[in-house]
């Protein structure tokens, strides 16, 4: 598992709540180590990773 | 020029925070003050608004708009504050604040720091309806 894009594919298989979270990947931002990444972004040395929906702040 | 990111429940004195962004050679101050609104276009009307956010990140995310402003144009001062947590319609939300030698980039400056907040610092609103229902609200 090397990026983002490996991280959620992992990710839906695991239960069939994690696959529905994750079934419309253009509602999901991410960020690695508190900075917006794309699904292509090197994980390899993470330490934090965070998924969430797009912002609305403002 | 380092500039001044909060992020807090507490609200904000806007003219207290015009009083900060002047500096001596500060030419015009632009601000923008988002308010919670008492309702959305025909929608219910909204008894509460709660914003949450990503602690750590939030602020990094500000620092980030902050430096991309600085650089954009020649800023004296610059302020950013957003608040968290339950507010009711009428409360402020957000303050920009942007001060240079000329108007042209306080006012340009200041309109681009509030439209990359909005798309690039990690804060969600919940909608709370007179009617007992809630919303998250989705991106315009």
């Amino acid at each position: 598992m090397e990026t983002i894009a490996d991280l959620i594919t992992w990710l839906k298989t695991r239960s069939a709540g994690h696959a529905a979270a994750f079934a419309n990947p253009t509602l999901i931002r991410c960020a690695v180590d508190q900075e917006f990444a794309a699904p292509e972004k090197n994980i390899t040395t993470a330490t934090e990773i965070a998924f969430f929906p797009p912002v609305t702040g403002g | 020029m380092r500039p001044r990111i909060l992020v807090q429940t507490e609200d904000f004195d806007i003219n207290a925070e015009m009083q900060r962004l002047t500096a001596e050679n500060t030419g015009g101050i632009a601000t923008f003050t988002g308010i919670v609104r008492a309702q959305n276009g025909a929608g219910p009307a909204i008894i509460a608004l709660t914003l949450e956010h990503y602690p750590g990140m939030t602020e990094a995310a500000l620092a980030k708009i902050a430096e991309e402003a600085k650089n954009g144009w020649p800023l004296t001062a610059c302020t950013i504050i957003h608040r968290t947590g339950r507010l009711i319609p009428g409360d402020n939300i957000v303050f920009v604040g942007t001060a240079s030698a000329h108007r042209q980039a306080a006012l340009a400056s200041c309109a681009f720091l509030i439209d990359y907040l909005k798309t690039h610092a990690p804060f969600w609103k919940k909608e709370d309806f007179a009617n007992g229902t809630s919303h998250w609200v989705e991106p315009a």
